[in-house]
């Protein structure tokens, strides 16, 4: 579907520009939020976790 | 590569944060009643002044706000909405009249009592009117103050900022009031979000709930008041006023808190999850007051004159005075 085609890159890297790019990516997106923003993420983010040890 | 030079750069402000909270937890167990949260402001005033933050541990520290924040929509778990839903209307208008009287009070005392001209008196009225430091810095995008105006009316609200954290639960005591009564009094009285938490907390947890309740309606009229000055300085005001400056200026979290509020009151979430969420809150205020006790600095406050601190003390004796009156009266 969306995966890379070039052999060559498969090659260099099975393992893809993966975990290194994604956690880079991300970072680069929590930094770019506004501080507001970032609360609510955060404590949606705790409020979700404490819902799904509930349900466990 | 990046992500770790990033995360490692705040790993040693965060590493004293949780070390000054570690250290007012057990300080505070050492004496009878006295509130973690308040001891949290001390310890790390008495360390920013003594030793100060170390250059490397800026970017961690710097993470005190957004603590706060957080902490600020957790708090939403342990709101009521039916007991906040009785009083809203009261407090609504209590956080109106107080924004804005004490805009047009300020405004007027910087113009016509001490003089004061250019974009200084909205900055000042602004931090004292809305919520302190954020709001001086909004409204001065909004105007485009220079630097020095902008600090100089930062530094004047930190000031009043560190003098209320500490006056305002001493009032609070003497007067006799009901944890609401404080909580709502700290809320439409004191300036900046941070301090206005840790005086509630001062008094009780639900006091604090109250307070920073209040400040955050307070916090919500930023947008509005923002808008109305650059209305105001139209003239020579690069911005125009729209609904994307208002919701710009509009603090984020508060809808975060609000979303909160709502999970809790629909019964989704246990009693145990809600106890465990307030630990949470608790933990991150914690560690957001020693951020706001290290930020606390007497040196930058002795440069302040004596013009502003009187614009910014007259609306804040006045209004203070008023709207006690008002909530002994009402609530």
């Amino acid at each position: 579907m969306g995966s890379d085609t070039s052999g060559e890159a498969t090659a260099r890297d099975p393992s893809g520009p993966s975990t290194e790019g994604v956690a880079a990516a991300l970072i680069d997106g929590w930094i770019a939020l506004d501080r507001g923003w970032q609360a609510l993420c955060l404590g949606l983010a705790i409020v979700g976790i404490h819902l799904l040890w509930q349900a466990v | 590569m990046g992500a770790l030079a990033v995360t490692g750069r705040h790993v040693p402000g965060l590493a004293l944060l949780a070390g000054g909270a570690l250290l007012a937890h057990l300080l505070a167990g050492f004496v009878d009643g006295l509130q973690p949260l308040v001891v949290a402001v001390a310890v790390g005033f008495v360390l920013g002044n003594l030793v100060g933050t170390p250059a490397a541990a800026e970017a961690g520290v710097s993470s005190h706000k957004l603590f706060l924040e957080t902490g600020i929509v957790l708090l939403g778990a342990a709101v009521v909405i039916e007991e906040f839903l009785v009083a809203g209307p009261t407090v609504l208008a209590l956080v109106v009249g107080a924004v804005a009287g004490g805009v047009l009070l300020a405004e007027g005392i910087a113009r016509l009592l001490f003089r004061l001209d250019g974009e200084t008196p909205s900055l000042l009225a602004a931090g004292a009117s809305i919520c302190g430091v954020s709001a001086v810095v909004a409204v001065g995008r909004v105007l485009d103050a220079r630097g020095t105006a902008l600090t100089f009316a930062a530094a004047t609200i930190l000031i009043f900022d560190a003098i209320t954290l500490v006056a305002f639960p001493l009032a609070g005591e003497w007067l006799d009031l009901s944890a609401r009564q404080f909580g709502v009094w700290a809320g439409v009285s004191m300036f900046s979000t941070g301090p206005v938490a840790a005086a509630g907390f001062a008094h009780s947890a639900e006091a604090g709930q109250w307070a920073t309740v209040t400040k955050l309606a307070r916090n919500s009229l930023l947008g509005g008041v923002a808008i109305a000055y650059s209305v105001a300085y139209a003239a020579r005001s690069a911005t125009e006023p729209s609904v994307r400056r208002l919701w710009s200026e509009f603090p984020k979290f508060l809808l975060g808190f609000l979303l909160v509020a709502a999970i809790a009151n629909a019964g989704v979430l246990s009693g145990a999850a809600i106890d465990s969420i307030g630990m949470v809150s608790d933990a991150l205020f914690t560690l957001a007051f020693v951020g706001l006790g290290l930020s606390i600095r007497v040196r930058e406050m002795r440069k302040v004159g004596a013009a502003p601190v009187g614009v910014v003390l007259v609306p804040l004796l006045v209004v203070s005075i008023v709207m006690l009156a008002l909530i002994r009266l009402l609530l």
